[in-house]
C-alpha cells in the first residue's frame, strides 16, 4: 500500500505494514475487505480484530463529504449566471448556456461553429463584463472577426463603442496543437480557478475549446491511447463546470452528404468524436449553414444558419422545446459588398 | 503555484498510468511526495518509468507555459493589423478576404482541373515577394509541387508582368524609395525567391513537412508555403481510409503549427469530387438528375479534412457564350459570409475580371495602364 495514502488517512506505518502482510496492498483491496457497516467494531474474521480501526479510518478517508441538496441549490442560485450566445439560439436554449454547463456546437465545416464561439465570448466580455478563455486548436480565432462581433453585440446592447476595447482585453486566446496540451491546459485553468490566487481567473466565466476533435483525431489510430485522451479531456471539461464555468466546445459533423434535416440527424451524419465523447455536453446544438445545392453558384451574400438543439437529461428546466430548429443569421461582414 | 494534476492527464504511456492508479497514486502531488525509487517499488515499474513519471509530474505542476503565453484578443488584433496579407491581384477577392491570403492560417484553394488553382498559387508565390516599400510582404515562397504542375516558363511570364506592374505603380506614386524598391525587383530575382520541391509520394510529402522547421531556419524569408496539390498523393493507394484521414490530419496540423510559429501563410490546393446528394425537401436542387439526385461539387479528401482549412476558396469556371467566366467563391472564412467574386487569368497572371465601365473603355482606348495601382494595398 502506498505509504502516503495510509499516512494521510492517519494510519501508523505498523498498521499499514500489518495490512500489507494480510494481503491488503491497495485502497481498493481495503474497500473490498472492509465491513459494510462502518460502525462495526469488528473486522472481518479473515483479518482479525487488530485491523478494524485501520480499515475504518481508510474507508472514512476515502468517503466523500455529504452536501444537502438545498445547500447546493442555494449555492448555485447565488453563483450561476446565464451566458448568451446569439438571439435565435438563446431562444432555442431557453436563455443561453448557464455557468456550470457544457454546450456542444456540432456542425460541418463552415456551418458557423467558430462564429458562435466568438459571439458567446463577446457576450461574456460585454454583457457580463467577465473573462473568457478561448482554447484554439486550429488557429480559428480571428481577432478582426471578434472585433466585428463585439461591435455588433455592443450595438445590440446599446453600449457605447468605448466598451469594445476593454472587452477585447477580457478575452484571452491560447493556441495549442496536441491533445495532451489541451488536457494540461484545462487542468491548469481548473487549478488556477480553485486557487483563487489570480484575479483574472476569479472573473473567468467561460472556457471555449475550438475544436477538441482536431487535436484528438490524429491520435485515434493508436487504439486505446486516443480513446483515453478523449476521456481525459472530457473529464477535464466536466471538472471545469464544477468551478462554476460555462464551457462551449465544438464538434465536427461528418458522414453522408445528405442535407441535415430534423429527425434525420442521426441517420445522415455522425459526430467526429463519438460515443465516448457524448456524455460531455449538457446541450448539443447541430448547426447547418444553408448551402446552394448543385454546382450553380449564385452569389450568396449572407449565410443563414439553421440550428437544432438536442438537450441531454442533465440540463435544468428551461423554456423552449427539445430539438426545435431556429434560423440563426450570421451577421454580414461590414467590409463586404 | 504548485498544481495537483490528475494522473490521467500526465504525458506518460497508458500502461504506466494504469499502474499508478492501481497503486493509489492519483495525482502529481502523490507522485512528487515520494522518490522515483520508492515509486518504482510501490508500483512495480522500472526505475526509468518511475523517473519519467516523476519528471512529467514535476513539469505538470509548474505554471503552464501555454497559459502564461495566452494573448488577449486586443493583442491578437494588433498583431493581425500589423500583418500584411498576400494579395491575389484580383482586387475584389482581396477585398473580400480582408486584403488577401492571411498569415498564420491555412487557406484551401479548390476547384476542377483548369479552374485556375495552379495559376492562382503561382501568382501568390510571386506576390509574396512584392517589396515592403510597395505595400507587400517582401518574402519568399516554398512551392511543394506534387503533380508536376509548376511551370517555370509561365511563372517567368507572370514575373515579368509583375515587374512591369510594380515599376508603373512606383512611377505613379513618384516616391524615390518606391522607385528604388521597384528597380530592385527583377523577373529572375522573383524566380529565385520561389523554392520548388517536387514530391513523388505521400511519404515524401509528410516527411517534407516534418523537415519544414529546419528549412525555414535556413530560409527565414519564406512567408508562403504552397502545396499543389495536397490531395494528389492521398487519393489513391490507401486501403484504410481511417488511416489516410489520420495521416492527412496530422500532416495538416503540422503545417498549421509551422504557419502559426513562423507567421507564414499556408496555401493548400485541393481537387474536387462530384458527389450525388439527396435534395433537401423544399429546396430547388439545381442540376438535379433524372433520378432526383443532385450532383454537388465538393472538395476532395472528405468532410473530416474540410474542418482543417481556416479559409476555403472554391474556383469555378463557366462558359457564357464564347467567353470563359471565372469566379472565386469564398466558401469558408472567419470574416466574411459566403460570397462569390469574378476574376480572370490573363497572360500577365491572375487579375480582376474586366468590367467594361466607361472609364475602363476610355483607358483601353488610350492604351494606358489599367488603373490597378492600388491593387496591393
Amino acid at each position: 500500500m502506498a505509504g502516503l495514502l495510509a499516512h494521510s488517512a492517519g494510519l501508523s506505518s505498523e498498521q499499514a505494514e500489518a495490512l500489507a502482510r494480510a494481503g491488503v496492498t491497495s485502497v481498493c483491496d481495503a474497500l473490498l475487505v472492509a465491513s459494510v457497516d462502518s460502525t462495526a467494531t469488528r473486522a472481518p474474521s479473515a483479518l482479525g480484530v487488530v485491523h478494524a480501526d485501520a480499515l475504518k479510518r481508510l474507508v472514512e478517508h476515502c468517503a466523500p463529504a455529504l452536501v444537502p441538496a438545498d445547500v447546493l441549490w442555494v449555492r448555485r442560485k447565488a453563483k450561476a449566471c446565464m451566458v448568451r450566445t446569439c438571439t435565435e439560439l438563446d431562444a432555442l436554449m431557453g436563455g443561453g448556456v448557464m455557468t456550470g454547463e457544457v454546450l456542444e456546437l456540432a456542425g460541418r465545416s463552415g456551418s458557423g461553429k467558430t462564429w458562435l464561439c466568438l459571439a458567446t465570448c463577446a457576450h461574456v466580455a460585454l454583457e457580463l463584463r467577465a473573462h473568457a478563455l478561448f482554447v484554439d486548436t486550429g488557429a480559428n480565432f480571428c481577432a478582426r472577426a471578434f472585433l466585428e462581433e463585439c461591435s455588433r453585440v455592443a450595438r445590440a446592447l446599446d453600449l457605447p463603442d468605448e466598451q469594445v476595447a476593454p472587452a477585447l482585453r477580457r478575452v484571452r486566446v491560447v493556441r495549442v496543437s496536441d491533445a495532451d496540451e489541451v488536457a494540461a491546459l484545462l487542468e491548469h485553468v481548473r487549478a488556477a480557478r480553485a486557487a483563487k490566487a489570480d484575479a483574472w481567473y476569479s472573473r473567468l466565466a467561460l472556457v471555449v475549446v475550438d475544436s477538441p476533435a482536431l487535436a484528438l483525431m490524429p491520435l485515434l489510430a493508436r487504439g486505446n491511447a486516443g480513446h483515453a485522451w478523449i476521456v481525459t479531456i472530457s473529464r477535464a471539461l466536466r471538472a471545469l463546470t464544477h468551478c462554476n464555468l460555462a464551457v462551449v466546445v465544438t464538434n465536427h459533423l461528418v458522414g453522408a452528404e445528405v442535407a441535415l434535416r430534423e429527425g434525420l440527424i442521426e441517420d445522415s451524419a455522425r459526430l467526429a468524436l463519438g460515443s465516448s465523447w457524448r456524455a460531455v455536453s449538457d446541450m448539443r446544438v447541430y448547426l447547418d449553414a444553408a448551402r446552394p445545392s448543385g454546382a450553380t453558384l449564385a452569389a450568396a451574400p449572407t449565410a443563414p444558419c439553421t440550428a437544432w438543439l438536442e438537450r441531454s437529461h442533465r440540463s435544468g428546466p428551461r423554456e423552449g422545446s427539445v430539438r426545435r430548429a431556429v434560423a440563426a443569421r450570421r451577421a454580414p461582414a461590414s467590409d463586404c459588398q | 503555484m504548485a498544481v495537483s494534476f490528475p494522473v490521467a492527464a500526465l504525458v506518460v504511456p497508458q500502461e504506466v498510468k494504469a499502474k499508478l492508479l492501481a497503486h493509489d497514486y492519483q495525482s502529481s502531488a502523490d507522485v512528487l511526495a515520494v522518490t522515483p525509487v520508492q515509486l518504482s517499488r510501490d508500483c512495480a515499474m522500472s526505475t526509468s518509468d518511475a523517473q519519467r513519471v516523476s519528471a512529467a509530474s514535476a513539469s505538470a505542476s509548474q505554471p503552464h507555459a501555454l497559459l502564461a503565453g495566452a494573448k488577449t484578443a486586443l493583442e491578437l488584433l494588433d498583431e493581425e493589423r500589423a500583418e500584411h496579407p498576400i494579395v491575389t491581384f484580383c482586387k475584389e477577392l482581396d477585398d473580400v478576404l480582408g486584403g488577401g491570403i492571411r498569415c498564420k492560417q491555412i487557406t484551401e484553394l479548390c476547384g476542377e482541373p483548369g479552374a485556375g488553382k495552379t495559376q492562382m498559387a503561382m501568382q501568390l508565390a510571386l506576390d509574396v515577394q512584392i517589396p515592403v516599400e510597395l505595400g507587400g510582404v517582401g518574402g519568399q515562397a516554398l512551392y511543394v509541387d506534387t503533380e508536376g504542375s509548376f511551370v517555370p516558363d509561365r511563372v517567368e511570364q507572370m514575373a515579368r508582368a509583375l515587374c512591369t506592374h510594380l515599376r508603373a505603380a512606383a512611377a505613379h506614386s513618384g516616391s524615390a524609395a518606391d522607385l528604388a524598391a521597384a528597380q530592385r525587383v527583377s523577373a529572375s530575382g522573383l524566380l529565385d525567391g520561389i523554392h520548388v520541391c517536387r514530391v513523388h509520394s505521400h511519404r515524401e510529402q509528410v516527411a517534407l513537412v516534418r523537415m519544414l522547421p529546419a528549412f525555414l531556419a535556413a530560409h527565414p524569408l519564406v512567408r508562403l508555403v504552397v502545396v499543389d496539390s495536397i490531395a494528389f498523393h492521398f487519393r489513391h493507394g490507401f486501403d484504410d481510409y481511417g488511416a489516410r484521414t489520420r495521416l492527412l490530419l496530422s500532416h495538416a496540423l503540422a503545417l498549421l503549427r509551422v504557419a502559426v510559429r513562423h507567421a507564414l501563410a499556408v496555401l493548400l490546393v485541393n481537387q474536387v469530387t462530384t458527389k450525388l446528394a439527396q435534395p433537401a425537401p423544399g429546396s430547388t436542387a439545381a442540376g438535379a438528375d433524372a433520378d432526383g439526385g443532385a450532383s454537388v461539387i465538393a472538395p476532395a479528401l472528405g468532410e473530416t479534412w474540410a474542418h482543417v482549412a481556416n479559409t476555403r476558396i472554391q474556383l469555378l469556371k463557366a462558359r457564357v457564350g464564347a467567353e470563359l467566366e471565372r469566379s472565386a467563391l469564398v466558401d469558408k472564412s472567419a470574416t466574411t459570409p459566403r460570397v462569390s467574386v469574378a476574376f480572370q487569368v490573363t497572360a500577365d497572371g491572375v487579375r480582376s475580371a474586366r468590367r467594361r465601365t466607361a472609364k475602363r473603355v476610355l483607358d483601353e482606348l488610350n492604351g494606358g495602364a489599367h488603373g490597378e495601382q492600388r491593387v496591393w494595398q
